[in-house]
């Protein structure tokens, strides 16, 4: 590859000082003419039959424009995987917020005091919140035409796992489990809805998947996907959160009730008790291995938590089931999983995807088998580590893998030996390594690339189209980045288009990490279209052949003569007069060549990339009162080539951070099936106090698949971080930390009982 | 979670204000810095119909010797910011312990607006500074139109949010004797994170030698968080009082036994009662060993 301009090159956000300055509109400060506040009245119990609800006199208060219940939506089940959602709860309660009607009036004082006076007769019900007591037999049904509380199951085995079980030196088996996390985004979830005469509507909505979502919002309301119309302005974070929920067609029902836009934003509490938080999950783990350390088999049952109603959380549970296995060289391996109907909040997507849950276990796992086998937990996954051009169990291709580059280079900026070596009481070190996907073939069954149009018009003005998401990830500057290097000018002279459903591809969206790598792919082809129609131009002003015509930092030349040159601008004057008018307009697609997995065996090739990592923690302990201080902290990344290696980096502390946040203090926790701590007083996540300096290391082998070598690394930054630090806490005091978060109290009652043993291991 | 409607009046002076407590008292709710008041108003714990502002009253924000009526004491003015305490120059040779405690408040942006009064006034079981001023004998001035009083912050809690304060009334000063020997004083408060958390448990000690500067003439020991109000200790402190260093050095587990069994803590979503009472312990005990070398090293020569 030749020498880049704009690729590989630290900018900050295109659009980082307009957030500076407070100037940006986010869903939440948008308004149009007329617009209506909405606001909903959600259950207060965690299961409870609805046997009548009396709208009258919130209708009657002054500035209330419409009410709305369940029996103002078409009544039609509907949900993105599993048909087990209606817009409002139909005949009962599912959980403690489930949607029970909701308000639109003038302003938001009204819409709030109005919820106030809508009368709802509730009649209590058993509920389950736990997913192990879900599937027992005497456990209350949360949707009664599913048995035992099953909302799916998974399966994949691969290789003779019980052979190699008895095959090993050293078998570790336990439960592990992972409690529900808030996503914490800055600004909570909600739309804008506005309805036109002919019944079309306009959804603006800070989204991931702005096109799956219409598709699945189209069936909800019983109109066809195209007279939905998705566009995504500036949004305040999402970490997975933000797909389906239920808030955004209550909007649309509000408006199509009271004929006017309506704007509904969640308040804080009430994102707390609905929007989707991470799924909770009980694994149980057997891992084997030979006396030299390499791993044998592996054996897993999951058992997530879905809340109420599908989301993902399947999805998600299969992701635990088995991605972990393509980090290693596994040969033996079954997985089965439950998702499991509860009465709390459905679950969903949060950074990780499953991957985080199980990567906390395996590599937890995998410490405790360093440890019987006297291995150095780093060569235990030097053994072991899948590397480039390798095929993994379920038949994933892994083209680039700088999995060990990432240990070797992590233990050496950690100083690894040194501190492993000079063990000081109630201090210690750990690492953790992961693996994870730039895309997900059976996320969408349909295609899983990417697509991009870029647009330019008589002034030069360059505009790019995606159809994926940017969230305040950074995703508009890295497609700004990777178009203005193929275009061949400058950064500031690209503008990215917010999401529009309208005008935009019909892209999949961002999650599984795919955005740089199936989005920057897809606008990389756009460019190089539009190129190929700019260079036919300047070919003529220049009197050369199109394939010798380049375009650098803003100027068009002849390869070979770069002396000669015209303004990126003239050409693309010309191009326009050329074409009466026209823009030149650039288009393209991305076909990655994975495998859809086979139905049954799961086999196939799920993404065009894999990225890697491994993260060191240092902790101190303090004995006396089990709290846990995160000293250091290194994250080295294999991102293929990271197109920003400062928003790059970026991503590494933020996961990295989301991650403490997650290991040592954030739970949602219930008491009576209700959400105790809805609030940011006692959703406790970590200050700038209680994060060490993170040292982020970037690890580029290059990926042929991606942009400019470019993989995912949004995900990967959070999946190692708890079991970099549950490790690092079992070094300091040789408790294995099972449950997250690491309570204090418990560390500390384990603290004092191994105390009070005479001698220890260590 | 909306704010309902209110009057709002910002008085220009201290007089004007409780003229207009006078009038109004019952119907109106001061604010200082706001940091609790705006919530609590959010959360429909308190409905004021009239909100009276005590932001423009200088004249209330300040750290003074009291040169009036003797040179023995120190008046901190109600609207003084937790961030200018933390790092008053006086306050931090005298009662660093005061320092420490408010400069644990929340946040910087917290402690940039939020007053020592509002903090007391506030009574919040869990208030920071409370423990701090229950040590060292605090006294707070009431003033009202009809006059002002003193009174002893130990009288000055009833329960959770609640205290002796008159609708009328407001807090016009805090004022600490100044101490004659030795001292020093230590606080911790245990958190869920290091920054921007309210106290699941506070633990203040302090001691004073007498003139021998080797017997402990005064201990004090106040719990935050604990119990409905911020409390004393006195049968933790009677065990030390008295003593020479090197003898209290030997009670010290005792005394904090003694005070983790006097708390009454709850459990909840933040901590069980039993971690808060075993931090209680440890905290008494730290924060003694700490005060106790402190006093070792500056008084027995
Ligand atoms: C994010 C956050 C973190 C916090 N962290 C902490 C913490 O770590 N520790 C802690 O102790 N507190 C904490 N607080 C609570 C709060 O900041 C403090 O209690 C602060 O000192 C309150 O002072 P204020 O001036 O803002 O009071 P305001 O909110 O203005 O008033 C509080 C109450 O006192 C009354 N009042 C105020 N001044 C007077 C007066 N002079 N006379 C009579 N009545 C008066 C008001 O009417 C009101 O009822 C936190 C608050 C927030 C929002």
């Amino acid at each position: 590859m030749s020498k880049l301009d704009v690729v590989g090159k630290s900018f900050p956000q295109i659009d980082a000082l307009e957030k500076a300055m407070g100037k940006t509109k986010f869903v939440t400060d948008l308004a149009l003419p007329q617009m209506l506040h909405g606001r909903v009245l959600r259950s207060p119990y965690p299961h409870a039959k609805i046997k009548n609800i009396d709208t009258s006199k919130a209708a009657r208060l002054a500035g209330v424009k419409a009410v709305v219940t369940y029996a103002d939506t078409p009544g039609i089940k509907y949900g993105p995987r599993t048909d087990d959602w209606t817009i409002f709860a139909d005949d009962k309660a599912r959980f403690y917020g489930d949607e029970v009607a909701a308000v639109a009036a003038v302003d938001e004082d009204t819409a709030e005091g109005a919820l106030d006076l809508i009368e709802v007769e509730y009649e209590e019900l058993p509920f389950v919140a736990d997913p192990l007591e879900a599937m027992q037999a005497d456990a209350p049904l949360v949707h009664d035409d599913k048995p035992g509380n099953i909302a799916a199951e998974f399966k994949v085995e691969a290789g003779d796992v019980d052979q190699a079980f008895k095959d090993s030196h050293v078998i570790y088996e336990d439960r592990y489990y992972t409690n529900q996390v808030y996503q914490a985004y800055m600004e909570p979830m909600g739309a804008l809805a506005e309805i036109d005469k002919s019944g079309r509507l306009t959804l603006w909505t800070g989204t991931q998947i702005p096109n799956m979502m219409r598709m699945t919002y189209a069936t909800a309301l019983g109109v066809s996907a195209d007279n939905i119309r998705v566009i995504v302005p500036d949004y305040g974070g999402a970490f997975g959160a933000k797909m389906e929920n239920n808030v955004h067609l209550v909007a649309a029902i509000l408006a199509r009730k009271s004929g006017r836009p309506v704007r509904l934003i969640n308040t804080r509490h009430d994102d707390f008790i609905a929007g989707n938080p991470r799924v909770p999950m009980y694994i149980d783990i057997k891992l084997g291995a030979t006396k030299d350390g390499i791993l044998t088999g592996k054996e897993v049952q999951v058992v997530g938590g879905a809340g109420a109603r599908v989301v993902y959380s399947q999805v998600i549970v299969a992701t635990a089931c088995y991605r972990v296995d393509s980090l290693y060289r596994f040969k033996h391996v079954r997985s089965k999983g439950f998702t499991v109907y509860t009465n709390t909040v459905p679950t969903a997507c949060f950074r990780g995807f499953g991957n985080s849950q199980m990567t906390f276990v395996l590599e937890s796992a995998l410490d405790m088998i360093a440890e019987q086998l006297n291995i150095d937990p780093v060569d235990l996954r030097l053994k072991n580590g899948i590397g480039p051009n390798e095929t993994s169990v379920h038949g994933w291709k892994i083209n680039s893998s700088g999995l060990k580059e990432c240990v070797v280079k992590a233990a050496e900026k950690a100083e690894w030996k040194t501190k492993r070596g000079q063990k000081k009481p109630f201090k210690g070190i750990g690492l953790s390594c992961c693996n994870h996907v730039s895309g997900n073939r059976p996320f969408a069954r349909e295609f899983d690339g990417g697509a991009g149009i870029v647009r330019i018009g008589r002034d030069g003005r360059i505009t790019v189209y995606h159809g994926e998401s940017d969230m305040g990830q950074g995703q508009k500057t890295t497609f700004a980045q990777i178009a203005a290097e193929r275009l061949g000018v400058p950064l500031e002279m690209i503008y990215v288009a917010d999401v529009d459903t309208d005008i935009s591809p019909f892209g999949l969206g961002s999650f599984a990490t795919r955005g740089t790598l199936m989005g920057g792919n897809g606008v990389l082809a756009a460019a190089k279209d539009a190129f190929k129609q700019l260079a036919e131009t300047a070919a003529g002003m220049l009197e050369a052949s199109a394939e010798d015509v380049r375009c650098r930092k803003g100027s068009f030349f002849i390869s070979g003569s770069p002396e000669k040159s015209l303004p990126f601008k003239e050409v693309a004057a010309q191009a326009t007069y050329d074409r009466h008018g026209a823009p030149v307009v650039g288009t393209g697609f991305y076909t990655p060549p994975t495998v859809l997995p086979d139905l049954e065996t799961k086999y196939g090739n799920i993404s065009p990339a894999y990225p890697f990592a491994c993260q060191i923690a240092e902790v101190e302990i303090d004995p006396d009162t089990g709290q846990v201080t995160v000293t250091n902290f290194v994250g080295a990344h294999d991102v293929g080539r990271a197109i920003n290696p400062l928003a790059t980096e970026g991503q590494v502390r933020g996961g990295v951070t989301q991650g403490l946040g997650w290991t040592l203090m954030e739970n949602m926790a219930y008491a009576d099936g209700k959400l105790i701590n809805p609030d940011f007083v006692d959703y406790i996540v970590p200050s700038a106090l209680d994060v060490p300096e993170i040292k982020p290391i970037l690890v580029e082998p290059i990926e042929p698949n991606g942009p400019y070598g470019a993989k995912g690394i949004g995900e990967p930054a959070l999946n190692p971080t708890m079991s970099a630090i549950t490790n690092a806490i079992y070094n300091a005091t040789g408790i294995r930390i099972k449950e997250l978060p690491v309570s204090p109290e418990k560390l500390l009652e384990e603290i004092n009982k191994k105390r009070g043993q005479p001698t220890d291991n260590k | 979670m909306r704010i309902q409607p209110f009057d709002y009046w910002a008085a220009p002076g201290l007089n004007e204000a409780l003229n207009e407590l006078d009038l109004h008292g019952a119907d109106a709710t001061v604010i200082a810095g706001g940091t609790d008041l705006v919530l609590n108003m959010k959360k429909k714990n308190i409905l004021p119909r009239r909100v009276i502002s005590l932001h423009n009253l200088n004249e209330l924000d300040f750290v003074l010797t009291d040169e009036s009526l003797d040179n023995d004491s120190v008046r901190i003015g109600a609207l003084s910011k937790h961030a200018d305490l933390a790092e008053n120059p006086f306050l931090k040779q005298h009662f660093p312990i005061l320092c420490e405690a408010v400069g644990l408040i929340g946040s910087w942006q917290i402690r940039n607006v939020g007053t020592i009064g509002g903090n007391i006034c506030n009574a919040s079981p869990a208030a920071d500074s409370a423990p701090p001023l229950l040590v060292l004998d605090a006294q707070l001035v009431l003033a009202s139109k009809k006059g002002e009083k003193k009174i002893s912050l130990e009288s000055f809690f009833t329960g959770p949010g609640a205290t002796v304060l008159e609708p009328d009334q407001i807090l016009k000063e805090i004022v600490i004797e100044l101490p004659k020997q030795p001292s020093a004083g230590c606080y911790m408060k245990l958190r869920r994170r290091k920054a921007v958390d309210v106290s699941l448990a506070g633990v203040a000690f302090q001691a004073e030698t007498g003139p021998d500067r080797k017997t402990l003439a005064k201990v004090g020991i106040a719990l935050g968080g604990v119990a409905p109000t911020p409390v004393r200790v006195p049968e933790a402190e009677a065990l030390l009082a008295g003593r020479t260093l090197d003898e209290a050095v030997t009670k010290i587990s005792d005394c904090a036994e003694i005070a983790a069994k006097a708390a009454s803590p709850i459990d909840d979503v933040r901590a069980t009662a039993s971690y808060r009472r075993t931090i209680i312990n440890v905290f008494i005990q730290r924060c003694a060993q700490n005060v106790l070398n402190t006093l070792k090293n500056s008084g027995g020569d």
